[in-house]
């Protein structure tokens, strides 16, 4: 088995040849290096820490009822960078609600949904609903009074849905407690469906290349460049949410009391609260999926092959009315009374 | 090839060696605590045995159920890390499933409980006999001792600064082909 005396010295062992970075090195357009061009990586970078955390917490986080709102005190008063984790796990989440929805109004923007790209945005679209569902999930686990109330709601919206919503309810199944079922889903199956989605929204990206408007170049820059400046965005959000999480840490209300609804969602549900009000607990188990769906439907009603000054000016319209309502939504749930819309 | 195979074994000899350790760590982390019963009423006394808290550590013992959490009192542990005591569960605890919870060191344990309403006589205050008075709902959190050694500080701050370095790095890495 030696080596024969003439033979070439065996070359040395190099982490380059494993990792491939050449791989790296493929052409993109010069465009992709525009800032709103890494909000979809940072939208990962963020759902990265998230599971981060969630992986620590899951560790010690009791998914009983009667045991979730005792360990997460334990989790913030004892645990070892308890509550440095959790506070990361709460801010990483909103950094990605956040970052998902500037990456779609971005590409709503250029019109990036239109064929063949048409499945990348419905796996977009499916991921943002996901975040939405696991954010949901998240808020409901440490099982005091803001997260009771957020249970509540699920169930009144559930049972609105008749024999569609019996999943969501207690009614499923007697053995297992919904807080429990709840967070079954947030660490399983929701991460995977997450995953796959992600998985083939960067593999359609890939194939399919980064979308450019007629007469912009394709070729300029190398994804290598695009990926270290990918690297330095993400590192710099890290230490964004890292310092805010221990400035700003997470906080835990009082365990629930029933048969009270005396608190508000957090600010990426607070648009809904609005619609609450406005047209009680019925509408949201319509609105929300509603608002999905007109998502999905967005590159089967624009069907065009080019753009448009025109339809450029309608979306850049569309788009700032989306968010003048999502915000004057937000502002008008926080600044209304405190309603009761269970009947609890 | 007599290289590797030694490489190997010194890698495996580390991994062993660390598992050993390892294990023997893990194997300290083993609190427990045994109730004299299951299940009592609101105001009755309780035993609480418990070991594995910490050698002299002071040991908190709590009732957590989902109307709150209670703290029952504090107690020494012995030399050995066990500690045995009486407390007494509130009179005006509801009925319901809870948890006793002794914390002792970095170590904590937990023992299901239930307990039933109070019998005769016992009264939360300004409530009818057995009736426990109702906790209100708030929106307003909770106030926590948050864990926050120097420690954890600068390992915090740590990482901010790492990841600020490694950020301006990367940005301002050459990106000549490789």
């Amino acid at each position: 088995m030696g080596a024969m005396p003439n033979s070439p010295k065996p070359r040395a062992w190099r982490l380059r040849d494993r990792l491939a970075p050449a791989a790296l090195e493929y052409e993109i357009p010069p465009v992709a290096t525009r800032l709103p061009y890494f909000l979809g990586a940072l939208t990962l970078t963020s759902i990265a820490i998230a599971t981060a955390t969630g992986i620590y917490l899951s560790q010690l986080y009791d998914p009983s009822p009667i045991g979730a709102h005792g360990s997460v005190i334990y989790i913030v008063e004892r645990a070892l960078l308890g509550d440095l984790a959790r506070s990361l796990h709460w801010w990483s989440a909103q950094a990605a609600i956040l970052a998902v929805l500037f990456h779609l109004s971005w590409v709503f923007y250029r019109g990036s949904y239109r064929a063949p790209r048409e499945l990348t945005w419905w796996a977009g679209a499916g991921m943002l609903g996901c975040l939405f569902f696991l954010f949901f999930t998240g808020t409901t686990l440490p099982n005091d009074q803001e997260g009771f109330e957020a249970l509540a709601h699920n169930l009144a919206a559930a049972e609105s849905l008749g024999a569609l919503g019996v999943f969501m309810t207690d009614r499923f199944t007697p053995s297992a407690p919904l807080l429990a079922r709840i967070y079954a889903l947030h660490v399983s199956a929701l991460p995977l469906v997450l995953l796959a989605l992600l998985g083939l929204h960067l593999y359609l990206i890939r194939y399919l290349g980064i979308h450019t408007r007629d007469g912009e170049p394709t070729q300029g820059t190398t994804f290598r460049r695009h990926f270290l400046r990918i690297g330095a965005y993400a590192a710099w959000l890290a230490a964004g949410l890292v310092a805010l999480a221990f400035v700003v840490p997470r906080g835990l209300g009082h365990p629930a009391v029933q048969g009270m609804e005396v608190t508000k969602p957090p600010l990426p549900f607070l648009w809904i609260v609005a619609i609450e009000n406005g047209l009680g607990i019925g509408a949201l188990a319509v609105v929300v999926p509603l608002v999905f769906v007109a998502l999905l439907l967005v590159p089967l009603v624009d069907r065009r092959r080019t753009d448009s000054v025109r339809g450029r000016r309608l979306r850049v319209i569309l788009i700032a009315l989306g968010w003048t309502v999502l915000i004057a939504l937000t502002v008008a749930a926080w600044l209304a009374p405190q309603q009761q819309h269970l009947g609890m | 090839m007599l290289g590797t195979v030694k490489r190997i074994v010194v890698v495996l000899g580390i991994a062993a060696l660390a598992g050993v350790f390892g294990a023997r760590a893990a194997g300290g982390h083993g609190a427990v605590i045994r109730l004299g019963a299951q299940a009592v009423s609101a105001g009755d006394s309780l035993a609480v045995t418990g070991e594995g808290l910490g050698v002299r550590a002071k040991i908190m013992l709590a009732l957590e159920g989902a109307a709150g959490r209670k703290v029952l009192g504090t107690f020494q542990g012995d030399a050995h890390g066990r500690f045995e005591t009486v407390v007494v569960i509130p009179a005006e605890t509801p009925a319901g499933a809870y948890r006793i919870v002794a914390e002792g060191g970095d170590e904590r344990a937990t023992e299901d409980l239930l307990v039933s309403a109070a019998v005769g006589g016992e009264r939360a205050q300004g409530s009818p006999a057995g009736v426990p008075e109702a906790p209100e709902a708030t929106a307003e959190e909770m106030r926590l001792d948050r864990r926050r050694s120097t420690a954890e500080s600068g390992i915090a701050w740590g990482l901010v600064g790492t990841l600020v370095i490694v950020g301006a790095w990367l940005a301002r890495r050459p990106t000549r082909p490789s």
